[in-house]
């Protein structure tokens, strides 16, 4: 618990504590790690999708689902935590769904779970918790917090393969200086076992999927959600048309699954897309390949960059490594700072596919302490 | 760790210490009521003094029946198919517990003839608002004696009287769930065919409840089984509930009007102290005829599922409207029935009292909100 004992610096036996409890393994071991320190704790639930009336019929959602918040009130029972399901479903609805099908709508890939931690987990739970009268907010996110002189820095947890770092890039200094993330120091398959021995009854459930809210496919529930997309055609970068899709909703930058188009020598990739058109350029991944890219709406966390960043001063340029998705490692690049809200990256030798829409998040050369973040621009 | 105080008797009013203390006696009546030999018997015996001492309470007649239920919802229920089955028109009022209101408006889909009555903006149902729509024709009129949220007590001997006039045929029916141990209810003096009760609202267990119909009055079963309970009520009576609900019932006979007394002093009190300890805070159905241990309190910028939180933390219960069964709050349909926006519904409270409260109680209820209320108007809201 060095993550937790850190972060609350003299008595944390004084300190109350909303805990998110999703009903999975890694929030119910963050609320048991968390109730052996004698901090007042407040387990709560957040109800932000209403399962019954959006999913396709025996459809089961993959977190957040009412039998996900009975496991939930049973570990905290189990610990004598206070639990609640608080009602989260308007501002989800606003700032994460609708966002995620305009997103899709205009030709570009949304990263839900960044709205949903930025704008539900870290902004409305912790407003929800000053209610309370609570002043500190914990989650089960792989990633750990440090303080420093200069003020809090964000690490990737210690276990890379479930690093979450990636969508806590808009945590504000404020923000982490009343967040815990007590399982940051730990691997997964230590979770799991601290779970077994603890007896937890999420101990063994089965990992969530990526996109919470969606228990049928992406592309069923855009057009559900947000209503049917024409036809279109798969053309080549000169124009050539290739075949015939359901909607430029349905593909990312970058895909090269799914596109059921036969009978060319090479692998195909989805390089560009184009709703007004409604078509969907592909081609070879060289086609891909950018010398660089831009990214909007920065969120600065290093609180060394911050202050820069805050001050106005000219001609940043750092050697950064940039991760460009979820599931990615992190490629070298080399950060331009246009002002606090845009950033230019160039690749050097190696490179990744980006796609519009998704975060690009920016990480120190050791690739461990997580810097900025934002949103990448449309090509 | 302080006790925990409970200011949400309108969920349910958990049995006090006399009580427990009878529960366990009650525990060597355990046979089947329907058996002969003395197993049995004794079980039959304690069902029957428990009836005896209801119809005593409530003011029922030696030749009105009394027939135990699983509780409040089953005995609306069965009066309101009771007399659907009659044909006719369904009369009942917008401010009705889900356990009326859910079925009447099952009859409405299925075609029948169904008014809702609005209330007044102070929680009451008038004698003209209902009178309006009654005619010879009409088979049932339900309106709540005392509601659960706002504690509003309606006219219904007036309304009672008014509707005979009208529709001699019809049943009239009231559902005293949350005003029985809180303020008189006198069933002859009502004058209403059937009045619903609830043993858990007044310090029973939760699981009995009971019908009570007007002599000569004849229902259909709503549960169809054996003989129990004069052949109006299928299965083996829930014999340490009955028990327990008889006792709860002589606990408040004995208190008498003291026990309303004390509630409405500790409610009146609460009102008081909260007004001058916080500013923007306003109280429900205040001007008529209410509950004296229910305060429904609007306050102003709050969300009021926050507040019980918060109040739960420092081991205070108290509700938002009525207890929610979904886990998934909707706004009260008794405050918006009322007239108010839903903004205003989320941001009420409700306070309902025991009556074994005392000052000292009301003083860490009002501290506990008033510190939590203006901690709650300080915080800046994300959305």
């Amino acid at each position: 618990m060095t993550n937790t004992a850190e972060a609350i610096s003299d008595s944390i036996e004084q300190t109350s504590i909303v805990v998110a409890m999703s009903g999975g393994v890694d929030s119910s071991v963050a609320a048991y790690l968390l109730s052996k320190t004698g901090a007042q704790l407040v387990g709560v639930s957040m109800q932000v999708w209403d399962y019954k009336k959006n999913s396709a019929e025996n459809s089961r959602a993959t977190c957040c689902s009412p039998a996900d918040f009975c496991d939930a009130r049973r570990v905290a029972a189990m610990f004598d935590i206070p639990f609640y399901v608080v009602d989260f479903e308007k501002t989800f609805e606003r700032e994460v769904i609708n966002r995620f099908v305009e997103t899709y709508q205009l030709g570009m890939t949304p990263n839900p779970c960044i709205d949903c931690n930025s704008k539900v987990k870290f902004r409305e739970l912790r407003e929800r918790a000053l209610s309370f009268g609570c002043s500190h907010v914990a989650t089960g996110h792989y990633a750990r917090i440090k303080k420093s002189e200069e003020g809090y820095h964000l690490l990737r947890g210690v276990d890379r393969d479930k690093d979450q770092s990636y969508f806590l890039y808009s945590c504000r200094q404020d923000e982490l200086s009343k967040t815990l993330f007590p399982i940051g120091d730990y691997t997964k398959p230590q979770i799991r076992e601290i779970a077994r021995e603890v007896g937890l009854v999420t101990a063994d459930k089965p990992e969530s999927q990526d996109i919470c809210f969606i228990a049928g496919s992406v592309q069923d529930f855009v057009t559900k959600i947000g209503g049917g997309r024409s036809r279109g055609d798969f053309v080549l970068k000169d124009g050539t048309k290739l075949g015939e899709h359901d909607g430029v909703h349905r593909f990312t930058v970058g895909q090269r699954k799914g596109l059921n188009i036969g009978g060319l020598a090479e692998p195909v990739y989805v390089v560009d897309l184009d709703p007004q058109t409604n078509k969907v350029i592909v081609g070879s991944r060289e086609d891909l390949k950018r010398e660089g890219f831009v990214v909007n709406e920065m969120h600065w966390v290093n609180p060394t960059l911050l202050k820069r960043v805050q001050a106005g001063e000219e001609g940043i340029e750092q050697e950064v490594v940039v991760q460009v998705r979820s599931r990615h490692s992190g490629v070298r690049a080399r950060m331009r700072v246009i002002n606090k809200d845009t950033c230019q990256f160039s690749w050097h030798e190696e490179w990744a596919a980006v796609s519009p829409g998704q975060a690009a998040v920016v990480y120190d050369l050791n690739n461990e302490e997580l810097l900025a973040g934002g949103r990448i621009a449309k090509m | 760790m302080r006790p925990i105080l409970d200011c949400d008797a309108n969920a349910t009013y958990s049995p006090d210490e006399q009580i427990r203390g009878v529960i366990s006696s009650c525990l060597n009546s355990l046979g089947n009521p329907s058996s002969t030999h003395r197993g049995g018997q004794r079980a039959r015996a304690d069902i029957e003094e428990a009836r005896a001492t209801l119809r005593r309470v409530v003011g029922a007649g030696g030749a009105d029946t009394v027939v135990f239920t699983s509780g409040a919802t089953e005995a609306n229920n069965m009066v309101i198919r009771g007399a659907a089955q009659r044909g006719g028109g369904l009369i009942t009022s917008a401010l009705e517990h889900p356990c009326v209101l859910a079925p009447v408006l099952q009859y409405q889909r299925e075609g029948r003839s169904v008014v809702l009555v609005q209330p007044e903006r102070d929680g009451l149902v008038s004698v003209e608002s209902v009178v309006r729509h009654v005619t010879p024709e009409t088979a049932l009129v339900s309106i709540m004696l005392a509601n659960n949220e706002v504690g509003s007590v309606n006219p219904i001997q007036e309304i009672a009287a008014a509707v005979r006039t009208i529709a001699p045929k019809a049943i009239v029916h009231t559902d005293a769930a949350q005003a029985l141990g809180k303020i008189p209810c006198v069933f002859s003096l009502l004058g209403v065919d059937a009045m619903t009760l609830s043993a858990h609202k007044i310090g029973g267990l939760s699981g009995v409840g009971a019908l009570v119909l007007r002599h000569g009055l004849e229902l259909e079963p709503l549960i169809r089984g054996g003989a129990q309970e004069g052949k109006l009520r299928g299965g083996t009576e829930n014999v340490l509930g009955i028990n327990v609900f008889g006792k709860a019932l002589e606990l408040i006979e004995k208190e008498g009007s003291e026990r309303f007394a004390r509630m409405s002093h500790t409610r009146d009190l609460f009102e008081t102290r909260l007004t001058a300890e916080l500013s923007d805070v306003e109280f429900h159905a205040r001007a008529v005829s209410r509950l004296p241990n229910t305060s429904s309190v609007y306050l102003a910028g709050i969300r009021a599922d926050d507040l019980i939180v918060a109040m739960d933390l420092e081991r205070i219960l108290i509700s938002s409207g009525a207890a929610c069964s979904s886990g998934k709050p909707e706004p009260s349909h008794v405050l918006m029935a009322m007239g108010f926006d839903e903004e205003h519904t989320r941001s009420t409270i409700r306070v309902s009292f025991r009556a074994d409260c005392d000052d000292a109680g009301v003083e860490r209820l009002v501290a506990s909100l008033s510190k939590a209320v203006t901690r709650m108007r300080s915080v800046p809201r994300a959305a």
